[in-house]
């Protein structure tokens, strides 16, 4: 058990060092692009596992939460000239706001409408952010986005260095945070709601203030990678709503295998390389998404615990899965109490 | 706070009626419990028990109509697990343990959130109690998905005697359970007992009801038909009919 | 005067509105409470149903007419709704998250035939031609003769799909299964069969909607997602429970839309249907019209 243990911090100093080393050896500005993208879509799907995976939550409202800390840090560092840095930590206050706000209706709703209510609240925003065209940019974007900065040191110009660093230290800062919170008191409660509500409760689980909670601090880091996308693209698109992103997401989740956070960054590493690969071909943007509905649906049905548990001693928890060892909710089903 | 009484029963349960549409599943269920007492419900299948808990606890849902006090304090109108905090807690007719969770981990979680333990405390309290229910050491690192149906039984025991509880309400303990298990489960019961748990208990199994039960209450469509000494209880005509009406309707 | 012109144009457009919602969320409500899965790639069927048509019966495609159209759409958008259902919920009948799978593989489906038509038509709009052309004098407002037909023609429909489901041998069958699929099995019915069929038609209705929403709307590959998310909120609303109860709040979403629409703007219209969403399920979580479902 403890060898075990040792194995894997070892594993996870090795994998972090890999990680500082990168830059030294991927000069080229494209490649060093492309692992910091992986590296924000690491920080999305691994937070959206907090709600999806351990706390059982059909909340499809993640990449909302997403879209706002974007659009909140977006807006508070152009519109109204906060420091960036100041920005991004306001985008993941403003991502959990919004998650508090969704919490509100659905902490209570069983299955299916939470399915429902998380959805329309995504598409929602989305229409907040088209009408309010003055302020977001509508459907053209917002542009022209200020960057992060340090003093002395220039992000332009550095062939992408600073930026690796600053996504690779927050996807690392993410990764620890997500693992402390999922091995707490509070991670083994909404582990536990996930597992039983009603037995939970009988345990003295405070079912709403959990479920809130999960969703609060799930939608901070996606925020805070919201916030950090939009500073280093510098620019924010409404199309980061549509169902792409989230079922692209999604496969990410579903590849690393839910309940793990590892599992998802590990995912979100590799999709991203390949469906960046794909993209490239030409007149194939639409085929890369296409590839990835396929591959949702074939880790669906041959790989539920998804593939990182192919791998030996996999890096997720020892226990059953989600998808595997839910009671089923199926509205009308012959699932009521006792 | 003017009635400070040393006969106040621990839980008083006063006209609790819940209805689901039509159907009056629990139909002004009065009764009282002594602190220390062990208090035998029996009734024909669909009789209204497990509503009667589900009321009691607000588990899924809270009474139509009808209030419960426990020493003397109205819990009613308390939320669902703000209840279990009071001191009442409950175990399910069908298996609800956290299925991924360790055993261990399933009895911690319930001292640190129902028995409100600082962690160092809640292992202490929730080794002990799985120790109270001598579920096997090593058994305790498995998923609770993993254990045996009276593992299950114990764990479920001890996850709810860990939170320190006033009053255990027991929904079929023995269902499923050999006969030997059962008279063991019996010994879980007095040992729960023995640490000043007060218990209400739910069983089909006649015999273990009646060895354990100091006072019986019988159910049937809903309300209460009798309540006395078990022995008398059984051989009240009321109840014999209540069981055997039943019976024939099922053939 | 001016009262009755604001209130027959907020009606006639509110009813407008309501026959294309009241078609696209009857389809999807029929596989829910047939199935109990809710399938995301229901917006994504109405798009193809208007693509096809346009393919066949326009003058940009193959120039056919309008009945040539119709008749391959049918055909198309049956064949699309056995295809979804085999492909991506079939395979997944039998396990315990069935909801949540089907959710996201539905989801896959819609991403897939979303981008599938990007790769075939392209991004270019299209248009479908009225099938009746001209305009209609309606109570003081005058709408589109296409957009009047839409108003007949979606309580013709929904009579009809009602009158299938209640006297017809299938339809009964449908019911049935939708209450107890075991039950329905253990008295000899062909489930899965019946699950087909229910596909089959619900896509039938999606493509239906397309085709008549296709002429009103510039079809774009993303045509179908706002009636989806439309369908989303009024299953809300009316709770899953039922078709009578998707069908009224499809209506009355039609109205509440075009009400707000008129006296805040389109701007935030949408904003408001959602907070009026939250208040809703915050006092009925089971929809506003709806029975509790579980
Ligand atoms: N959530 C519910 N919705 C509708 N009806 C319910 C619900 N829960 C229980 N009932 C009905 O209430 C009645 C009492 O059920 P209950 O489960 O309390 O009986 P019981 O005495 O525990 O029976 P058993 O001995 O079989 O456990 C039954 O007719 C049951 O169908
Ligand atoms: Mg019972």
């Amino acid at each position: 058990m403890d060898a075990l243990h040792n194995g894997k911090t070892w594993l996870i100093a090795l994998l972090v060092i890999t990680g500082l080393l990168v830059p030294i050896f991927v000069e080229d500005t494209y490649l060093r692009h492309l692992f910091i993208i992986a590296f924000v879509y690491g920080m999305v799907a691994a937070s959206w596992d907090l709600t999806l995976g351990y706390a059982g939550i059909f909340n499809f409202a993640h990449i909302a939460f997403f879209g706002v800390g974007i659009y909140a840090t977006g807006l508070t560092a152009k519109v109204l000239g906060v420091d960036p840095w100041m920005a991004m930590l306001i985008g993941g206050l403003a991502a959990s706001a919004a998650a508090a706000i969704v919490a509100l209706p659905i902490v209570r709703l069983k299955g299916v409408y939470v399915i429902l209510v998380t959805f329309a609240f995504s598409q929602l925003v989305l229409q907040v952010v088209i009408s309010q065209s003055s302020i977001t940019g509508g459907t053209q974007g917002l542009v022209r986005v200020p960057t992060i900065w340090l003093p002395g040191y220039n992000f332009l110009r550095d062939y992408k260095l600073g930026y690796y660093y600053v996504a690779f230290g927050l996807l690392v800062a993410t990764t620890v945070c997500l693992r402390c919170l999922v091995r707490s008191d509070f991670g083994l409660s909404i582990k536990a709601l996930r597992d039983s509500e009603d037995y939970g409760v009988s345990r003295g689980i405070p079912i709403a203030r959990q479920r809130l909670k999960a969703l609060v601090a799930s939608a901070f880091f996606t925020g805070m990678a919201g916030g950090f996308y939009v500073l280093y693209l510098r620019v924010a698109s409404p199309e980061i709503f549509d169902f792409s992103t989230a079922s692209l997401v999604l496969s990410m989740v579903l590849v690393g295998g839910t309940s793990s956070i590892y599992g998802p960054v590990f995912a979100a590493l590799v999709l991203t390389f390949m469906s960046e690969g794909l993209a490239n071909i030409d007149n194939f943007a639409e085929g890369r998404f296409m590839i990835v509905a396929v591959t949702m649906v074939v880790v669906l049905l041959f790989f539920p615990k998804g593939l990182a548990s192919m791998l030996p001693n996999g890096f997720g928890e020892k226990t059953p899965e989600i998808l595997l060892h839910r009671k089923r909710r199926i509205a009308g089903s012959t699932d009521h109490a006792e | 706070m003017l009635e400070t009484n040393d006969n106040q029963p621990l839980l008083e349960v006063r006209q609790v009626s819940r209805r689901f549409g039509a159907l009056v599943a629990v139909d002004r269920v009065s009764f009282s419990i002594q602190k220390g007492e062990i208090f035998g419900i029996a009734g024909p299948n669909g009789s209204g028990k497990s509503t009667l808990f589900n009321i009691i606890t607000g588990i899924p849902f809270p009474p139509s109509a009808g209030e419960v006090f426990l020493a003397g304090q109205p819990i009613h109108k308390l939320r669902p697990h703000q209840i279990s905090r009071a001191g009442v807690l409950r175990t399910f007719q069908k298996d609800a343990e956290f299925a991924t969770l360790s055993a261990l981990e399933n009895v911690y979680a319930s001292a640190v959130y129902c028995g409100q333990m600082g962690s160092n405390e809640a292992r202490v309290a929730a080794q002990q109690a799985l120790d109270d229910v001598s579920l096997a050491a090593e058994r305790r690192t498995k998923a609770a998905s993993d254990l045996s149906v009276f593992e299950r039984k114990q764990l479920m025991i001890a996850s709810a005697i860990a939170a320190r509880p006033k009053v255990l309400l027991l929904d079929e303990p023995a269902a499923g359970l050999t006969r030997p298990e059962t008279s063991d489960l019996a010994d879980l019961i007095y040992t729960v007992h023995g640490r000043g748990i007060t218990i209400v208990l739910i069983e089909h199994v006649l015999p273990l009801l009646l060895k354990v039960s100091e006072h019986l209450m019988v159910l049937n469509h809903g309300a209460v038909i009798a309540s006395g000494k078990p022995e008398e209880v059984v051989r009240n005509p009321v109840v014999v009919a209540a069981y055997l009406g039943k019976r024939e309707a099922g053939l | 005067m001016i009262m009755v012109d604001m209130l027959s144009a907020i009606l006639v457009s509110g009813i407008v509105l309501g026959s294309g919602y009241a078609l696209m969320a009857s389809g999807l409500s029929l596989v829910w409470t047939t199935l109990g899965i809710f399938n995301f790639a229901h917006g994504v069927l109405m798009t193809l149903g208007a693509y096809v048509a346009w393919t066949i019966s326009s003058g940009g495609g193959l120039g056919l007419g309008l009945a040539a159209g119709v008749a391959v759409t049918v055909a198309a958008l049956i064949g699309a709704g056995i295809l979804i259902e085999r492909v991506v919920v079939r395979p997944f009948y039998d396990h315990r998250d069935i909801l949540l799978i089907t959710v996201m593989t539905t989801l896959a489906a819609m991403i897939f035939l979303q981008n599938g038509i990007q790769l075939i038509w392209g991004a270019r709009l299209k248009q479908l031609a009225p099938i009746v052309p001209g305009t209609v004098q309606l109570w003081r407002t005058t709408i589109s003769a296409q957009e009047t037909l839409m108003i007949v023609l979606a309580p013709i429909v929904l009579a009809a799909l009602w009158l299938f489901l209640s006297r017809s041998r299938i339809g009964r069958g449908i019911k049935a299964v939708g209450q107890n699929a075991d039950a329905a099995r253990l008295i000899g019915i062909d489930v899965s069969r019946l699950f087909i069929i229910t596909f089959a038609l619900s896509a039938l209705l999606a493509g239906l909607t397309g085709v008549l929403l296709g002429s009103v709307r510039l079809l774009t590959p993303e045509f179908g997602s706002e009636p989806l998310v439309k369908a989303l909120i009024i299953v809300i609303f009316g709770g899953l429970g039922s078709l009578g109860g998707t069908i009224a709040a499809a209506y009355l979403l039609g109205i509440i839309e075009a009400t707000l629409t008129f006296f805040i703007g389109i701007y935030w219209t949408p904003s408001m249907i959602f907070l009026l969403l939250i208040v809703v399920l915050l006092f009925r979580p089971q929809g506003l019209l709806g029975k509790v479902v579980r």
